[in-house]
């Protein structure tokens, strides 16, 4: 009960923020970009009449403050209004994106944990051995090589040079039929549907563009659990563990993990929020069909609802992220309670 | 922090440690699996952006847009598709067959344009493709008055009255000045013909013309030779052949996959490792590369397309006539085509392009000449040069080159360029006010292959005049000669328009750009359209089928 309390006034923290949120960005949006995104949505010889009536029906011609309380009224209904660019509501414009953008950020996520951790705490465990130093090297490069690099050179050695890796175009073979949509996400849905191919397709067009995300989402996380669990390893209470001739297995995973992940958890949610914007450069290198590719094309042909509308989604998207973080660390750690 | 303690594990516990290790590389290793292709005529076209609207009157100017319109609709009247001594197949811009029209005649003073449809003919979907569908839809044209209705106005189509339903098989178009630009005008997607039993149902009140519906569908009103089967936004369009397509017998394949792909390198490694047959939009830069490998061939053509430095002739020092001079004799013409086009490109020498009928190279005087500049400039008053700023699209890697240049050149005749980078909409939007002073523009072609057409857009009118330009005489011999039958007085015309127009040196005139297709060697048929560069997608094979 207690937690659902909390939980409940966290969402309504939501709303002050959200409010601040969309002013800034309806203001950025009309004011600073510059770009009329009637140019963008006809063809030049448009007459003015035409651009006028167009600017018009997308209610263009009101006053700004008129045009943000109509916004208001309408986003508090759920509608965030219509893109410019392909006439569609945004919502469902976003909807039709995330999943794409989950799928890969969700694999990226779990591969950098399942790398990043384990090496963390292994460098921690045999600090400055070789694989504290690989872990270190990993580490740096992760965090300064560019994404766009990293991608280049997967996509020119496995695909174009050795030739295992599947062409890198979108999210499935583009001669093979998408999976029925029930999760949005291909590798789930052609599993629930048993569209072998189609699974077989979807996994291994999402092997490059994870590696490339999770590389550089690796390192502060291997960072965080080596930090972290070095700190543990240094206390008192694991040294008396291993003196009353507690297995390693028994010290490292059950107390001394528990300890030292909890500022890795933190540092997940901050990078998981950060991958499901969407990466732009990933998202075109691999022709990836995903939210960063739209927020980018919105900003592009200043269409104005879809980038108040992305925003709008980023920032929630972050709140309940760490709603979920804050949970977690209750849960892992009692001390804290709601 | 204290020392390490990794004394505290036997090696033992070591070892298993490493098991852990080793199972996760082993699992990540298993996730990398190949994946094998097969399938019957279908071809994979690798494109750079997705299409954004599809209503054929009211689109935006995208090319990836109106291609797609211009393979899923059919119009009354379409380009003569010839093959050329060489076997190459052209759409001739200049003549002009039925498409579902299976004659066009005529009267004598040229007054009434009689169209006869092909008999027997059905959408998409079966229902009939006739006359009622075609005056629905020019009555759809006009009621939403966009730039299709002026167009079509232009052409002396006076309004939805002047397109007259004889019979089920029978169209006459009223021009009220007989001229020669209607057919040109015709056969573009913004004259599809659509359903109107589909179209219909989606007319409301608040969007009479279905704006809303067509934007994203075709569904049932498709009459050309493919249907869109699925648009996957951001990822992939498929069109599939239409089998009720008046000519389906000549459509040489079944399926048409057009995969988004936004990165041009990967283009091109796609293409070289033979994922995707046809690549479109592929850097100029990166050509090179690709003519070593057999099994990729490149084919260029030399487009209609003007580039120009446009010069605002209302702001000085631009409005005086010798400063546009001097200038036009400091751009470095050559450098540009050679390394910002890389060669794919020939000097534009005229304001009516190459291709074009009524073109000449006569009048063009300018090439790099630092002294004459120089001359130019201290008569003009400005013997010390002048401060300026030239604008480009900051998404526009070609004119981020040229730049360079413009300003390095036009430091030798004392002009002191700022080079301003704007996004993409903002320099439109600054463009379509027609507020830029001095600027790169590479963008326009005229789908009708008429020279008063050309001009009239470029040099008159208030959309598109993008420098400014006024001249009375160029003025009136647009507006006497754009709705005229006289060629031979045209034709002088043209020949006047163009000499003052190059003294006068509104722009400088830089190239026309070559239209550079790559695609796997074993992809036959391409045909050419320099109309409008769209590609059609019904004559593409493989050698293999």
């Amino acid at each position: 009960m207690n937690y659902l309390v909390y939980i409940v006034r966290r969402l309504f923290l939501l709303i002050p923020l959200l409010l601040g949120v969309t002013f800034v960005v309806f203001v950025l949006t009309r004011v600073v970009i510059a770009g009329n995104p009637i140019d963008q949505i006809v063809p030049p010889m448009a007459s003015q009449e035409q651009r006028d009536r167009l600017a018009e029906r997308y209610g263009l011609t009101d006053p700004i403050a008129v045009q943000y309380l109509k916004y208001m009224r309408n986003l508090v209904r759920g509608d965030m209004g219509v893109s410019f660019q392909t006439g569609l509501p945004v919502t469902r414009e976003i909807l039709k994106f995330f999943p794409a953008t989950f799928e890969l950020t969700t694999y990226a996520m779990l591969l950098a944990l399942l790398i990043g951790v384990p090496l963390g705490v292994v460098a921690a465990v045999w600090r400055d051995t070789w694989i504290d130093q690989l872990s270190r090297f990993l580490s740096v490069s992760g965090v300064s090589m560019p994404v766009f690099w990293l991608s280049l050179l997967l996509i020119y050695f496995f695909f174009f040079q050795w030739q295992i890796a599947p062409a890198p175009i979108g999210r499935i073979n583009p001669r093979l039929v998408a999976p029925d949509t029930i999760t949005g996400w291909y590798t789930i849905d052609s599993l629930i549907t048993g569209n072998w191919k189609a699974l077989q397709s979807a996994i291994s067009v999402l092997v490059l563009p994870t590696i490339a995300l999770a590389y550089g989402a690796m390192a502060p996380l291997a960072r965080m659990a080596r930090s972290g669990m070095v700190e543990v390893l240094e206390t008192d209470y694991i040294r008396t563990a291993r003196a009353q001739g507690l297995r390693w297995r028994t010290v490292v995973f059950k107390y001394a993990l528990k300890n030292a992940l909890l500022p890795v958890v933190t540092m997940t949610a901050v990078v998981y929020g950060f991958l499901l914007g969407g990466s732009v450069l990933v998202e075109n290198i691999f022709a990836w069909p995903g939210l960063g590719r739209f927020a980018y094309n919105a900003i592009a042909s200043s269409d104005y609802t879809a980038i108040q509308g992305f925003v709008l989604y980023a920032t929630t998207m972050f709140v309940v992220l760490f709603l979920i973080t804050d949970l977690i660390y209750r849960a892992l750690n009692p001390r804290i309670g709601p | 922090m204290g020392t390490v303690p990794a004394n505290i594990f036997t090696g033992r516990e070591r070892d298993d440690m490493h098991q852990v290790v080793r199972l996760l590389t082993i699992t990540l290793l298993a996730l990398l699996v190949g994946l094998g292709l097969a399938q019957d005529r279908t071809l994979i076209i690798a494109i750079p952006a997705d299409i954004q609207n599809l209503d054929p009157t009211l689109s935006s100017g995208d090319i990836s847009t109106q291609t797609i319109m211009t393979n899923v609709y059919a119009y009354l009247v379409d380009f003569a598709l010839e093959t050329d001594a060489a076997g190459n197949l052209t759409g001739n811009p200049d003549v002009f067959v039925g498409d579902i029209a299976e004659s066009i005649s005529s009267n004598d003073e040229g007054t009434v344009v009689t169209f006869k449809i092909r008999p027997g003919l059905t959408f998409s979907n079966g229902d009939p493709l006739d006359a009622n569908a075609v005056k629905f839809t020019y009555d759809r044209i006009f009621g939403q008055g966009g730039v299709t209705a002026f167009l079509t106005g232009m052409a002396a189509v006076d309004g939805a009255d002047a397109v007259r339903l004889v019979d089920d098989l029978t169209i006459e178009f009223d021009i009220s000045t007989p001229n020669t630009l209607l057919l040109g005008n015709m056969a573009q997607f913004g004259h599809s013909i659509l359903n109107p039993n589909v179209v219909q149902p989606f007319m409301t009140d608040e969007d009479p013309w279905a704006h809303e519906w067509l934007q994203n569908n075709t569904a049932g009103t498709e009459s050309g030779p493919y249907m869109l089967e699925t648009w996957d936004r951001g990822n992939q369009i498929v069109l599939v052949r239409n089998p009720n397509y008046w000519n389906t017998d000549a459509v040489q394949n079944d399926r048409i996959i057009l995969q988004i792909i936004p990165d041009a390198s990967n283009r091109l490694a796609q293409l070289r490792a033979g994922a995707v047959d046809i690549a479109i939009d592929i850097p100029t830069k990166d050509i090179a590369s690709l003519e070593n490998d057999p099994n990729v061939r490149v084919e260029r053509f030399t487009t209609r397309a003007v580039g120009y430095l446009g010069m605002n002739n209302t702001v000085p020092p631009f409005d005086n006539k010798l400063v546009r001079q001097a200038i036009s004799y400091a751009v470095p013409y050559d450098v540009i085509l050679n390394n910002v086009l890389n060669g794919f490109g020939i000097q534009l020498t005229s304001p009516i392009p190459q291709g074009t009928p009524y073109h000449t190279d006569e009048f063009f005087v300018y090439e790099q000449d630092f002294e004459k500049a120089q001359a130019l400039l201290a008569e003009a008053g400005f013997p010390n040069g002048f401060e300026t700023t030239f604008t480009i699209r900051n998404d526009n890697a070609e004119a981020k080159e040229s730049a360079v240049w413009v300003q390095a050149s036009l430091r030798n005749i004392g002009i002191d360029v700022t080079i301003e980078e704007m996004p993409g909409a903002a320099f439109t939007e600054r463009m379509q006010q027609r507020n830029h002073t001095f600027f790169y523009a590479n963008q326009w072609i005229s789908i009708n292959n008429d020279p008063f057409y050309h001009l009239f857009w470029l040099l008159k009118a208030d959309c598109c005049d993008y420098t400014r330009y006024q001249n009375d005489r160029v003025w009136a011999l647009i507006d006497e000669f754009t709705l005229n039958t006289d060629a031979a007085a045209r034709e002088a015309a043209a020949m006047e328009i163009q000499e003052i127009v190059l003294d006068e040196a509104p722009w400088a005139f830089l190239f026309q750009p070559d239209f550079v297709i790559a695609m796997r060697s074993d992809v036959e048929g391409f045909a050419w359209y320099s109309a409008d560069r769209y590609v059609r997608y019904n004559t593409l094979r493989k050698a293999s089928w």
